[in-house]
């Protein structure tokens, strides 16, 4: 059954947006209000008092780890007598307590174990928005329902046609069914997942009308165009990559072949040969299990069942994408400092990050792929003991709140580094917290339309062991953008 | 007898639409704390599980209020009186 959908009206939205701003950084929270119905809240109302701090109250929170050790405004208390201030105020209003939330001023908006043990021991009855400012210009929301003994994301209804926040976006349907080649592979090879598909109806991400064969032709022969030291001219990735997708759903091979293979694309098998092919790792795939089996899924969303995976054969970059890499593609990358050259690049987007990919002559992973390569063939929560992954990892427990650059942790068994820690990696897949429930046994990938939030994984130097868990699942819409949130390349084997 | 109010974040549900939002209220026995508590259990046995502990003191993250006044100290040897208003409300926390 479909979940039911929290209606967060835009102006609601936004005057919560704006008061959660301007107490940065400072966090916020408190209870969103309905009139009775708890699906339709129309107000909230925040505390401003957080003895998180006092006696009695910081040990506990520093006893869930060094982030709330180092972070003395990670974390929120309401006094005894501010809440009974504000459950009077509610009464006074004739609402209800809907929801509660909080704002999270360097994590995702995800409901991390904390979360979970705080307000199941409140609130079982009542859902949980975060809010995330770890991109400030672009908060990020998500709604948590604690039910059956597990987690649920809820789709979040502002009231236009589409919520930009819903974890389950609907699919676009399947990409080209064409012939395997380099003229006529999809965006991303051995994927059908990406078609912008914009006359889709079922795609009520994009209104827009599909364009007619020439007209399509015709923008991306306007778009993809390389500048005189080959790198793309178009520096917005959004639009280079809807007119790759364009390009390909509108089934002209000879623009693919022209204004692609050799055009926009020329150079990238020697780009992947000088640059790419001494990082990859050649991984057998194979079947593994996948996800989480539901006795132990705890509060984490959408990583049960755990299923069997058949991955093919494919290469995955031991490392992620370093600021020196992403400026082969656009210069105003390069690092300014030399420390920075091997820093993973972040602040990038899933577009930028697949454009690149497929011209490095690469593709991004699939979410079966990035797990199946971290994992390394450990069942375990992490591709090692919890206690060794100070060694593996740069996450809260020893980054110091510091981005670190790359391949300066052990690499796991298949010799990759930085899946754990580091930064949060995208993922090809659109996010379906019910994928698993669903997927195709051999290579799944979650298809979707560009609009489509996509999958993150790995965690970063920021985040708690938990969430670097091998099997831990993240999404966030396509064009968002992070300092703790890059990616790597990965690539079909060559027969 | 005094007056038990039951806050909405520990309420019962109430998903559907329904009409203006009203605290949920029940009265209960007066007298000493503990047959307060013996009382809530057993009108309530669910919310009792939750915001009182074995020995029938409030339970860690939560704030009993008698009388619009917060209670701080031991409620132990608390006595209601007849008219008295009762509430137990969450304290909102989090990571």
């Amino acid at each position: 059954m479909p979940d039911a959908a929290i209606g967060l009206p835009r102006a609601l939205r936004e005057r919560l947006l704006a008061t959660i701003t301007a107490r940065l950084p400072q966090k916020s929270f408190g209870y969103l209000l309905s009139a009775g119905d708890r699906r339709r809240p129309i107000d909230f109302l925040l505390f401003d008092a957080n003895i998180r701090n006092s006696e009695g109250w910081r040990e506990q929170f520093e006893s869930y780890g060094r982030y709330f050790q180092e972070h003395d405004d990670a974390g929120f208390v309401a006094t005894a007598e501010e809440s009974w201030r504000v459950q009077r105020d509610i009464w006074s209003r004739g609402l209800v307590e809907a929801g509660a939330f909080h704002s999270h001023l360097r994590h995702p908006a995800n409901f991390s174990g904390i979360d979970f043990d705080l307000h199941t021991q409140r609130f079982p009855r009542l859902w949980h928005l975060i809010v995330s400012m770890r991109n400030a210009a672009s908060p990020q929301l998500r709604i948590f329902d604690i039910c059956g003994g597990g987690v649920r994301e809820l789709p979040i209804d502002d009231g236009s046609s589409c919520s930009p926040d819903s974890p389950d976006s609907p699919d676009s349907p399947d990409a080209l069914d064409m012939p395997d080649s380099a003229d006529s592979d999809s965006f991303d090879a051995r994927d059908s997942s990406s078609p912008s598909n914009p006359s889709n109806p079922a795609n009520p991400h994009d209104a827009r009308r599909r364009p007619s064969r020439d007209a399509t032709i015709a923008r991306a022969r306007q778009v993809l165009v390389l500048d005189r030291a080959g790198r793309p001219a178009c520096r917005d990735m959004r639009v280079v990559a809807a007119a790759i997708d364009d390009l390909y759903a509108c089934g002209d091979r000879e623009a693919v072949h022209d204004l692609l293979t050799h055009g926009f694309l020329a150079g990238a098998a020697q780009r992947y040969d000088d640059f790419i092919a001494g990082d990859m790792r050649p991984l057998a795939g194979g079947t593994f299990t996948m996800g989480t089996p539901d006795v132990d899924r705890r509060h984490f969303c959408g990583e049960s069942p755990a299923h069997a995976v058949e991955l093919s054969p494919f290469r995955m970059a031991s490392r992620p994408v370093t600021n020196v890499l992403l400026a082969l593609m656009d210069d105003r990358r390069q690092p300014a400092a030399r420390s920075a050259a091997q820093m993973p690049a972040t602040d990038v987007s899933w577009h930028e990050a697949r454009v690149f990919a497929r011209w490095m002559g690469c593709r991004l992973p699939s979410e079966a792929e990035w797990e199946y390569a971290c994992a390394a063939g450990s069942a375990g929560e992490w591709c090692c003991d919890e206690r060794l992954l100070p060694r593996h990892a740069w996450y809260s427990e020893n980054a110091g709140g510091t981005l670190r650059p790359v391949a300066t942790r052990e690499p796991n068994a298949f010799g990759l580094y930085d899946l754990h820690g580091g930064v949060w990696e995208w993922c090809r897949d659109r996010y379906d917290q019910d994928f698993y429930r669903r997927s195709p046994r051999l290579d799944p990938v979650a298809p979707g339309d560009p609009a489509s939030h996509r999958v993150c994984r790995g965690g970063s130097l920021h985040a708690l062991s938990e969430m670097c868990r091998t099997r831990y699942r993240l999404h966030e819409p396509p064009d968002f953008i992070a300092p703790d949130l890059g990616f790597r390349l990965a690539r079909d084997e060559t027969p | 007898m005094v007056r038990f109010l039951v806050p909405g974040h520990l309420a019962e549900p109430t998903f559907a639409a329904s009409g203006p939002a009203v605290p949920q209220a029940m009265l209960l026995p007066d007298g000493a704390w503990p047959d307060v508590v013996q009382a809530i259990r057993r009108q309530c046995p669910d919310l009792a599980a939750r915001v009182l502990t074995q020995t029938g003191t409030v339970a860690a993250g939560f704030a009993l209020v008698v009388n619009d006044a917060v209670v701080q100290r031991n409620c132990e040897s608390l006595r209601l009186r007849p008219g008295d208003e009762l509430c137990i409300i969450a304290t909102v926390a989090g990571g």
